[in-house]
């Protein structure tokens, strides 16, 4: 109603719920710090992904007996296809000359090369995203009926590893997030029956004088929203503290892994979020536990 | 205004302290309930502003069975009723001031209405010059007519008062019972419980004596203006 009238309700004066801000700020900092882990994972996989996105390769094994007229006839006739389908950009083939030039550090005569009978590369550049399951099927078994042997290779099983780990790393970090939230329900749920208890006269007598019980439970909401706005900032700025020390360490510490390290803007924003929803969260299983103890009267 | 029908009381697994009890207050009349401490006039009182639920019988305020509504409607009702409890129940961490201002919050009067009406009132009972100060640092009749200014500062239709003179002297006492007076000339029904004969010789009111949990009608004679009918002084 009027903005800077005294709470009826002395709450945050006892011991029991003085600790409440503590609380919610050690558990947004751990579950900021959950959030963090599961987006950067995230990222991080999704950068493998995108590595790999436009790009394949095909490998076109020589015809047995070696038969090189054959070799070239086929070639086009892979080439035929390749032009034939669409989505594709560029193809480029890498064939015994480009072959022996990338192995000559360490074999220096290019007829042993040939010799060797490396199958021919086909570095593919997509035209755009990547290919459906459908078209990379579609593609494979036709170069199959031109190029018996010929294999279609989208990199994308050396992914699969660290995509899974990365899937579960993330599944354990929201996990994470969870049951801290939930943790901090039962902690908020604790304090506010226990304020409930220290305050029953109080609360009986604003009944007696015609109180209602939302007016009642609103007072627990509001005080329970403030202290753990302020909890869960100072919990948020501790983890983005830690997070920005981590980071750092891993910049200066200067390896390939640095950069998916860096959290970015569109990151930021859901962490920053956190305080908010456990606020929220905060004021409603007050809001809540209150109506509930009140309707039981 | 006030209907009980066959009220009985006990707390948990106690006796009975009220038996039976049948009482009638008609809108705009002023009663006392006078009785021995320890007779049931608390207990009589807190059923009927609705902090006991008697374990027999049915309590009737302005027209509705108390049973029948629902804590919405309690919540209403109890603000058109001002209690003044005998142990007082100030709140301990709001000064003077905001104790008797709560009713008038709790009904969502506008804040500048408000502060003349506190401060009118408190002036009223003397505390013109206590009104910040906490309710520990008050004396006990400094406490009680705190106490008094929150039960009427709503102009409530009904006024239960326990006790309210029995930490003050004689002199406040009857100033206090002017204001009641007042009150009821302008509507509202007052109930008064005292143990105090004495102030009930000396307003022409009509009283209901209680005795062990009964309740009588008393009358009055020419050779002792609150006898009893059975019970005696
Ligand atoms: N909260 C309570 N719990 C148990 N017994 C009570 C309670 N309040 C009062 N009593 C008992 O009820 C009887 C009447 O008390 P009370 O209504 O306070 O009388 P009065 O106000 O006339 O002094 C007394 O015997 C008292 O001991
Ligand atoms: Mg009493």
């Amino acid at each position: 109603m009027t903005g800077n009238r005294p709470l009826q309700l002395p709450l945050g004066r006892e011991r029991s719920v003085k600790f409440l801000p503590w609380l919610i700020g050690f558990m947004t900092f751990l579950a900021t710090l959950s959030l963090a882990a599961a987006l950067l994972v995230n990222a991080l996989a999704e950068r493998w992904d995108q590595g790999l996105d436009g790009r394949l390769t095909i490998q076109v094994p020589h015809v047995e007996p070696p038969d090189s007229v054959e070799d070239e006839l086929r070639l086009d006739a892979i080439l035929k296809v390749l032009t034939d389908t669409p989505g594709l950009r560029e193809a480029e083939v890498l064939d015994d000359r480009g072959m022996a030039n990338i192995l000559a550090p360490w074999i220096d005569d290019p007829t042993l090369v040939a010799e060797l009978r490396f199958p021919v590369l086909i570095a593919v550049t997509l035209d755009g995203g990547e290919l459906s399951d459908r078209v990379l099927q579609d593609l494979s078994e036709r170069l199959e009926e031109v190029a018996p042997g010929t294999y279609v290779d989208t990199h994308r099983r050396w992914l699969v590893g660290p995509i899974r780990l990365a899937d579960s790393i993330e599944l354990v970090a929201v996990v994470v997030l969870l049951m801290v939230m939930a943790a901090a329900v039962l902690a908020v749920i604790f304090v506010t029956q226990t304020s409930l208890t220290i305050h029953r006269s109080v609360i009986e007598l604003l009944h007696l004088m015609g109180a209602r019980d939302l007016y009642i439970a609103v007072q627990f909401q509001n005080y329970s929203l403030r202290a753990a706005l302020f909890g869960a900032l100072a919990g948020l700025f501790g983890a983005g503290l830690t997070i920005t020390a981590i980071s750092y360490a891993l910049v200066t510490a200067d390896d390939g892994f640095v950069q998916p390290f860096q959290l970015g803007l569109s990151a930021w924003l859901p962490v920053s979020a956190l305080p908010l929803a456990f606020a929220a969260v905060a004021a409603l299983t007050a809001r809540i536990t209150v109506l509930r103890h009140l309707a039981r009267l | 205004m006030v209907r009980l029908e066959g009220v009985s009381l006990r707390y948990r697994e106690g006796p009975e302290v009220l038996h039976g009890i049948d009482l009638e207050l008609e809108p705009g009349s002023f009663h006392f309930l006078l009785g021995p401490s320890g007779a049931g006039k608390s207990s009589l009182m807190r059923c009927i502003y609705m902090a006991n639920k008697p374990t027999k019988g049915r309590v009737m305020l302005f027209g509705r069975d108390v049973q029948t509504l629902d804590r919405d409607e309690q919540a209403l009702m109890r603000r058109r009723i001002g209690v003044v409890f005998q142990d007082f129940r100030l709140l301990p961490h709001l000064n003077a001031f905001e104790n008797v201002a709560l009713p008038l919050r709790l009904s969502g009067e506008s804040s500048r209405a408000l502060d003349s009406k506190v401060a009118e009132l408190m002036r009223w009972v003397g505390l013109a010059d206590c009104l910040e100060s906490y309710p520990a640092t008050l004396s006990g009749g400094q406490q009680q007519r705190v106490a008094i200014a929150r039960a009427v500062i709503g102009r409530p239709s009904l006024l239960i008062a326990d006790e309210p003179t029995g930490n003050v002297d004689e002199r406040l006492a009857m100033r206090l019972l002017f204001l009641f007076q007042e009150l009821n000339r302008n509507g509202t029904t007052v109930f008064i419980a005292t143990h105090n004969q004495a102030l009930v010789q000396r307003f022409p009111y009509p009283f209901y004596r209680i005795d062990d949990g009964v309740l009588s009608l008393g009358r009055r004679t020419a050779a002792n203006p609150v006898a009893a009918g059975a019970a005696g002084g």
